[in-house]
């Protein structure tokens, strides 16, 4: 059984301050702008909230940046995320499978990953478009973290994942006591209520935990073209999933190349170099989409794609919710 | 050591093959040994990058050949390149053909255009040890007789080889012609196999490969015996970026040769 500590929330807000000496810290802070995820500094870290809900941009942002030159040296900054809940954590799972994928190691990737101590917390407050429990998923972290935090009334459970995190949680210097099974029964309820919050606000949406089965059974479906409809190829959806990676390789000067963000749902995507297109059709690379989540991702790397975070459904400018497309499927 | 970084390779001569094919042997830095059928990423500097197959014998360690069409701006950009330019190269990337699965067989080579780029690869590496297969055969389908690639070859070694038989056709004959005119899987008609037991090789556009496959099948080959290069869009050539992705595969990573079993359940195929 993995430790779990408790302190009171004031101690942990002081520790944090410290880590400020070593590490880059981000966080998600209360800004003119609303809530967003800054490096944190003496002056700002006071404005550090437990939003209990996740935050946009995802982890993805941090380890997988939006362009980045892989053919110079890179020495990140050891860095720590804070606020990063279980969602964003099995979508890092799905990340490594492809970036660190021992066939062949991409070292700016690892290099980042290596370099990034997680600290999660329990989603409490999860958001209308949440629906990792409908997937058969916990809205809190179970695995991937360095340190996890549940948040309780006056005071905050902190589960040491790893040595890393042990290591992190000392040099935080405060006062930790080691939490009883009240406290834990208590975070436990908390999980557990969170959880029926979620399955309550997707009650409207009937499908499947096991999408694959339904997806396999529906490739000819017209739901595909209905749904893709309103779509308008902007590429929202892929950019703020957490677990997409396709990318594109530039060209730059003197043989260096950099990685750049691409999306399955660009027309050109699978395009050769002959004009042959699998995917001519824009209802095509839409379903595409679901698929790779769904199933090709599964049978390749034994991981679903989608962590249910929804932010696909808030990004688009179709109103296009994934979660009616399965339902649709479903009937 | 970056995965993503290509050595630099000299151009050492360039082929005129059709007026929209041209053949280029490199010299690259260190020497990359691959095996048939494994494809390199070839980059033109601020240009871009495209996988190609090598068309030369894996058994040639200094030096590769690629055969490369004008389809695109990464190779209309190699096709205004000389002898002594600069090219970047990394690789080989991906599972060749495998060979230890064709010995003491029948061997069928179906090709089309400039398909016949990596199965020359193929041709020059089963020429090596040619007592180790039952039998040889050749086909080889272009639009018209100008578009033929590696013509000298054909008709000085490959025609001449006693272990090899071949036969060509092409769409449009013109005066020149002697051989058969229609698509390449007419050839089919014109001798018999052991069809339970032959294993094909096939490389061609889409439209080919597809109907290629299918007129194999109703011969009698298995999908299992009939082994295809796919081509999609690979790109970092490492299983990464996405763009081959063919269903479950990555074709960069799990092909580009497939045997026909392993994909004809997956819709985008011929496209």
């Amino acid at each position: 059984m993995a430790k779990v500590f408790h302190v009171k929330s004031d101690a942990w807000k002081a520790g944090v301050k410290a880590l400020l000496r070593t590490y880059a810290v981000y966080g998600p802070i209360e800004s003119t702008f609303g809530i967003k995820y800054s490096l944190l500094d003496e002056d700002n870290v006071d404005k550090l909230v437990y939003l209990g809900a996740r935050i946009y941009p995802s982890i993805k942002f941090f380890l997988y940046p939006v362009q980045e030159d892989v053919v110079k040296e890179i020495q990140p900054k050891e860095t720590i995320l804070m606020g990063v809940k279980g969602c964003d954590l099995r979508a890092v799972a799905t990340l490594d499978s492809v970036f660190l994928d021992p066939d062949f190691i991409d070292d700016y990737y690892k290099l980042r990953r290596d370099n990034t101590i997680i600290i999660s917390e329990d989603c409490f407050k999860p958001l209308d478009v949440c629906f990792c429990s409908c997937l058969g998923d916990t809205p809190f972290p179970e695995k991937g973290f360095d340190l996890n935090l549940s948040y309780l009334e006056d005071k905050i459970l902190i589960e040491v994942g790893t040595e890393r995190g042990q290591k992190v949680l000392d040099e935080m210097d405060i006062e930790l006591n080691e939490a009883d099974a009240t406290q834990i029964a208590e975070r436990d309820e908390l999980r557990k209520r969170v959880a029926e919050t979620i399955l309550e606000s997707n009650k409207k949406f009937k499908f499947p935990e096991d999408i694959y089965n339904l997806l396999k059974n529906n490739y000819e479906s017209e739901v595909w073209k209905q749904h893709a409809e309103t779509c308008v190829s902007c590429f929202a959806c892929t950019n703020v999933c957490p677990s997409c990676h396709c990318f594109l390789l530039q060209e730059l000067k003197d043989f260096a190349k950099a990685r750049v963000w691409d999306s399955c749902q660009s027309v050109g995507y699978a395009r050769v170099a002959g004009g042959a297109n699998p995917r001519k059709h824009l209802f095509e690379r839409f379903r595409n989409r679901y698929y790779c989540k769904f199933v090709y991702r599964v049978e390749r790397f034994g991981l679903r794609a989608c962590v249910g975070c929804g932010r696909c459904i808030e990004a688009c400018h179709g109103k296009i919710d994934m979660r009616e497309v399965l339902t649709d499927l479903a009937k | 050591m970056s995965i993503y970084k290509p050595i630099k390779a000299k151009i050492d001569r360039v082929i005129d093959e059709t007026p929209t094919i041209k053949t280029f042997v490199l010299i690259p830095e260190k020497p990359i040994e691959f095996t048939t059928g494994q494809f390199v990423e070839i980059t033109v500097p601020g240009v871009g990058e495209a996988p190609f197959t090598p068309s030369s014998s894996p058994f040639v360690k200094d030096k590769l050949d690629v055969t490369i069409m004008k389809v695109g701006t990464v190779t209309e950009k190699l096709h205004e390149m000389k002898e002594g330019d600069v090219v970047g190269i990394r690789g080989p990337y991906g599972k060749g053909y495998p060979l230890d699965k064709m010995y003491g067989k029948e061997v069928l080579i179906l090709g089309g255009g400039v398909g016949m780029a990596p199965l020359r690869s193929f041709l020059l590496t089963v020429l090596e040890t040619p007592d180790k297969f039952k039998r040889i055969v050749l086909c080889y389908g272009a639009r018209t007789p100008q578009d033929i690639v590696y013509k000298e070859q054909f008709e000085k070694e490959w025609m001449q080889n006693k272990y090899l038989e071949v036969f060509r056709s092409v769409d449009r004959k013109d005066e020149t012609w002697k051989e058969t005119e229609g698509v390449v899987t007419v050839l089919l008609d014109k001798f018999k196999m052991d069809y339970d037991n032959a294993v094909a090789v096939v490389c061609g556009p889409p439209i080919m490969m597809k109907f290629g496959t299918l007129k194999l099948l109703e011969l009698g080959f298995k999908p299992e015996n009939i082994y295809l290069s796919m081509e999609k869009n690979m790109s970092c050539g490492l299983g990464k970026c996405g763009h081959c992705a063919l269903g479950r595969y990555f074709v960069c990573k799990d092909g580009p040769v497939f045997s026909y079993d392993m994909i004809m359940d997956i819709p985008e195929i011929w496209e």
